[in-house]
């Protein structure tokens, strides 16, 4: 094919994190990847530099294709948390994050299975100062998982086998709920709502229920959330959010609803 | 054959000067193996030093052009006065700015330099690695090589 030009082309900027990144990680200068990626950090935040929906969408698909063509690379614990500390640092919220782009969910399946092979292994090599971006990193992959209802992997499961020493579990759980609260796409998978139990009980207000698909996990809820039974108002609230969740199954949420009053009013 | 300057040794650490340093610049830029062209980084007309292309990064798919690293080792002089220099031409030269630039030779008759519009800084040498984010060249129209500063 016939080159116009003879002197190449620009990298956009959000692809520069993944290919630096990739180099980095896949010639094991895992030392100078420390002074890359705080450069990075650092560059984002001093030019205020914002994160549009494709340039996710560019970033994921990248990051998937170098990673999933040397996945073997993949087999080192610190280059997957080095690669989920790239992910962490996305500026990720409601207005940029696509949690069904394709190559997000396939990246998303490839490193969670990594970390299911290894989890003991990862954890064991992860340092103190790796841990804010590696936990967001880990987040942002589960909350994809999570939300795709073809998905074969169960983040909840994986995060429970997470040892909780340092608080590791709870921190992962509690960065996991704050995303999903942030793109608040309610969720079809049943068992979601264990992830309230691993978060710290204060951190958990009523607007969770915004996330449930159906009356169980809205108790299940419920049963995690310390309910202030003096205020009055909460009642009602509680009664208008069954309500409008469940506007066309209006009677039997009812009956659930009255129940669940009676069984909390007994216990 | 190079135009750029080659008296960018390494030495011993200390000189009667300062003291010696090596800073690696890295940036990324897409390209392909039969284009040949240089990216330089240009302190003044005089002084100035070729990236060199440690690796284009494939990602199994056949492209015309890659993402490709490039560096540059430079070997600095930080002065008595805290000043930051490089040795041209056995004389040291204070440095502090420096633009990048693609050097291309188009049809072996003449060069076409294009420079980036932003002057950028070695701002930090205790760091001995440097990377690049935002390498942009004001690029024009495929084939009108004329608006570019061109010297024959």
């Amino acid at each position: 094919m016939l080159l116009f030009f003879y002197s190449g082309e620009s990298v956009s900027f959000w692809k520069t994190l993944c290919l630096f990144g990739y180099y980095l990680i896949n010639t094991e200068q895992h030392e100078i990847f420390e002074l890359f990626i705080e450069q990075f950090s650092l560059f984002t935040h001093e030019n205020s530099i914002n994160l549009t929906r494709s340039n996710f969408h560019d970033f994921v698909k990248t990051i998937y294709g170098y990673f999933s063509n040397k996945e073997n690379i993949l087999n080192s614990p610190l280059a997957v948390i080095n690669l989920l500390r790239m992910i962490g640092i996305l500026p990720l919220e409601k207005t940029n994050f696509i949690a069904n782009d394709d190559n997000a969910r396939r990246l998303s399946h490839m490193i969670l299975t990594k970390i299911s092979e290894k989890l003991t292994l990862i954890f064991k090599r992860l340092d103190l100062e790796q841990t804010l971006l590696f936990n967001t990193g880990l987040a942002v992959l589960m909350t994809i998982e999570i939300l795709n209802n073809d998905s074969k992997d169960d983040s909840i499961s994986l995060l429970n086998k997470v040892s909780n020493d340092n608080n590791q579990r709870n921190q992962i759980a509690y960065y996991l709920f704050e995303q999903l609260m942030e793109i608040k796409i309610p969720i079809v998978r049943t068992n979601w709502t264990d992830l309230l139990a691993m978060m710290d009980s204060k951190n958990l207000k009523l607007n969770c229920l915004d996330l449930t698909t159906n009356i169980y996990q809205m108790i299940s809820c419920l049963e995690h959330i310390i309910l202030d039974e003096t205020d009055d108002k909460i009642e009602n609230e509680i009664k208008h959010i069954f309500e409008e969740k469940f506007r066309n199954t209006k009677i039997i949420c009812k009956l659930i609803f009255s129940v669940y009053l009676l069984m909390s009013l007994i216990s | 054959m190079s135009d750029t300057d080659e008296d960018n040794d390494e030495n011993e650490n200390q000189t009667t000067n300062g003291h010696l340093t090596s800073v690696n610049i890295y940036a990324l830029w897409r390209s392909s193996e039969r284009e040949k062209f240089k990216l330089q980084a240009v302190f003044d007309p005089d002084i100035k030093f070729d990236f060199e292309c440690v690796t284009r990064l494939f990602d199994g798919k056949a492209q015309d052009r890659y993402p490709s690293v490039y560096r540059l080792k430079l070997n600095l002089i930080q002065t008595n006065n805290d000043e930051i220099a490089i040795k041209h031409k056995k004389t040291l030269h204070p440095v502090e700015e420096y633009q990048l630039r693609l050097s291309e030779s188009a049809y072996l008759v003449y060069k076409s330099h294009t420079k980036e519009d932003t002057t950028r800084m070695i701002r930090d040498i205790t760091s001995p690695h440097h990377f690049l984010f935002n390498v942009v060249f004001p690029v024009s129209a495929p084939g009108k090589l004329n608006s570019r500063n061109q010297t024959i």
